[in-house]
């Protein structure tokens, strides 16, 4: 038996069999394929193809290519002549490849536009031989096995795929960005995950069985039968305590009676889907990122709109905060030209970048999002990533004013309906929220910026990422501070705090005591985060913040967290183990 | 009983019977039972295969014959004149 550790993605527990993703074994053992094995490549493209096109990424052009894909796949002529052939005795790749060529060849002589589309025709076929020949796709379609992917790395493509796949239980990688957007997906699946774990491709074999605890940081490779049989009680125990969290909220609703909202980050439809399912008080953040990446140019200030309207009709009439691009740290666009930094985490990111680099993308998105609002009956807040001086909201605020003065004139029941908000992630924006205030309607806490911040810890550094906290006292001290002086200046103002903290069960309660307005949440993590709230008292929440704001450091706030839930029995698959 | 139906229509959107006119009009046309042939030029296709339908390369002006053969004829061709509409006045682009 052997134990690893690496760094937390996504918090949860899972049991399975390892399977190795190598990007150079390709090719399957596996040479004599039949219909059944066409159809159920067929499956996985289609189902590849349309979450794809369910993500925030895919629109315009890309999207209208990936509808068309999907009919290709279900052309009844295509599958018929692939029958033929296999009757005949044809090999299914081969099979595959003539019936493509035979429409390509017919195409390719017709006209300039049909010459061009034959990209997207051979792409089908494309995926349909990755699909049959991939290891990855066909054999773990076909597994009825849990399965743990272990993985050098991942990019957002791939962990598409792999989430529309049932049976992948966690996903390990020996590296891998914890702020990346394979991370932002397999998080808002609530699929575990573990990265940075070195070492795994040297230890780890195919098959071998794996548990994936990412609530404590361990993975074991092979564990004796002990720990197997603890696990498989833990994860009885924990699908028990989600399947009455289930129950109680279809039972008895989701109010709660806090002065709290609970609202959902939201990346795409299917996030957008499971929050409306779980009634989530609107969308406290709303993810565009995705809609500028994997391009070469960004997107239209229309094709904005018709996404943005998409979103906010479909949550109409609840509140949606939006956030504007924020880019910065990870891979950037090549349409956005940012000079190498020494410190990237210190340079041009965020609303710096936007407005010293891309004033007309920023221009573009405020008057695409003030569009769509137009539209709509939700309130509307547009918040502003990464501030880290006043100017800078003033700056927005202008630029928000002339454009809702430009492309509304003055509607006043509109403009009441669109709000400023600003992020506050940084050291500065702490300590001057009472001027923040000020200027805006809302103010949202990013714990995961901000504890990088306040910390001066690097989350990607091999050396120091142990240190990394959001339970960390100060970084409470500086929510703590936020809300003070804030409410001190503006008496409604709202603060709200996204990032993972405000989707952590144990943290939740510190939340509550130190008096926000909101949280937002993963969405599969709404039904946990109400099923604590509505065990715990506002008075005992001011206490347990109160003591955990004089701790001396994360470990004890998370002592003091769990055994509070002990003690009042709040069942919550974090503190589990100590159940069984 | 089977139905035998013939239409013509013409096609007067700007990308003619390709993209996701196309697929619109195949996937319209594999909800039925019936045999859909869809003829311009001499050429046929199955009106429920996108590729073969690409293959006739319907442009803006081409004027197309379809022909309906099945127990559901009937709604079929009414399918088939919906969607066509939809695609001749750009609400399928």
């Amino acid at each position: 038996m052997l134990q690893l550790k690496g760094t937390v993605i996504s918090p949860g527990i899972s049991l399975g069999k390892a399977f190795i993703l190598k990007e150079d074994n390709k090719a399957s053992e596996r040479t004599k394929y039949t219909i059944e094995d066409f159809y159920s490549a067929k499956n996985v493209v289609k189902n590849f193809i349309s979450t794809l096109m369910s993500s925030l990424e895919v629109q315009g052009a890309v999207r209208d290519i990936l509808d068309v894909q999907l009919s290709i796949l279900d052309d009844p002529e295509l599958e018929s002549q692939i029958k033929k052939l296999l009757d005949n005795g044809v090999e299914l790749i081969n099979a595959i490849h003539t019936a493509f060529d035979y429409y390509v060849n017919a195409l390719a002589n017709t006209s300039e536009y049909l010459r061009e589309r034959v990209i997207d025709i051979r792409g089908v076929e494309d995926l349909l031989i990755r699909a049959l020949r991939n290891n990855l796709v066909i054999s773990i379609s076909m597994s009825n096995e849990d399965i743990i992917l272990i993985a050098k790395e991942l990019d957002p493509i791939r962990t598409i795929m792999i989430i529309t796949m049932q049976n992948i239980k966690g996903v390990i990688l020996e590296q891998g960005g914890v702020t990346s957007h394979t991370a932002i997906l397999l998080r808002s699946k609530g699929i575990p995950a573990i990265f940075n774990v070195r070492g795994i491709f040297d230890t780890v074999k195919n098959n071998d069985y794996i548990i994936l605890d990412a609530y404590r940081n361990i993975i074991y490779v092979n564990p004796d039968n002990k720990i197997i049989s603890k696990y498989s009680n833990i994860i009885n125990v924990i699908n028990n305590i989600n399947e009455e969290i289930l129950k109680e909220i279809v039972r008895e609703g989701l109010d709660i009676n806090y002065p709290i909202r609970i609202m959902a980050n939201v990346n795409n439809i299917a996030d957008l889907e499971l929050a409306l399912h779980y009634n989530a008080n609107g969308i406290g953040l709303l993810r565009t990122e995705f809609l500028f990446f994997n391009r070469s140019y960004p997107p239209s200030e229309d094709e904005q709109f018709n996404v943005y309207r998409q979103y906010f009709s479909r949550f109409e009439p609840k509140t949606i905060i939006i956030r504007l691009l924020d880019i910065g740290g990870e891979k950037i666009p090549p349409y956005l030209r940012i000079p190498n930094e020494r410190n990237p985490q210190l340079g041009l990111r965020g609303v710096r970048l936007l407005l010293r680099n891309a004033r007309d993308i920023l221009i573009s998105q405020i008057r695409a999002i003030v569009r769509a609002a137009r539209e709509v009956k939700n309130s509307i807040v547009i918040l502003i990533p990464m501030v880290s001086f006043v100017n800078e909201v003033l700056e927005v605020k202008k630029i928000l004013n002339d454009v809702i003065n430009d492309v509304i004139g003055d509607n006043g029941s509109l403009i009441t309906r669109i709000k400023l908000g600003a992020m506050v992630e940084t050291p500065s924006a702490v300590l001057q929220s009472d001027v923040l205030a000020e200027h805006v309607d809302l103010l949202s806490i990013g714990t995961n910026d901000l504890t990088q911040y306040i910390l001066a810890v690097d989350r990607e550094s091999n050396t120091v990422n142990d240190m990394y906290s959001q339970f960390s006292p100060a970084v409470l001290r500086a929510i703590d501070i936020v809300v003070k002086n804030a409410k001190k200046v503006k008496k409604d103002i709202e603060i709200d705090v996204c990032g993972e903290l405000a989707s952590e069960p144990l943290a939740v309660p510190l939340l509550i005591g130190l008096e926000v307005d909101a949280i937002s949440v993963e969405p599969p993590n709404l039904p946990i985060i109400y099923y604590v709230l509505k065990r715990l008292n506002i008075n005992e929440a001011r206490e347990l913040s109160y003591k955990a704001l004089n701790l001396s450091n994360s470990d004890e706030v998370i002592e003091l967290m769990k055994s509070f839930f002990i003690n009042k029995n709040i069942k919550v698959p974090q503190v589990v183990g100590e159940f069984v | 009983m089977s139905d035998n139906i013939v239409i013509r229509v013409k096609i007067l959107n700007k990308i003619g019977l390709h993209a996701r006119p196309a697929a619109r009009f195949s996937e319209t046309c594999r909800k039925f039972k019936s045999k859909i042939i869809v003829k311009k030029n001499g050429q046929q296709a199955n009106g429920k295969s996108l590729l073969d339908i690409l293959k006739l390369n319907v442009v803006q002006g081409d004027e197309i014959e379809i022909e309906i053969i099945g127990e559901d004829a009937e709604p079929a061709k009414n399918s088939i004149l919906e969607v066509i509409n939809k695609i001749n006045n750009g609400e399928i682009q």
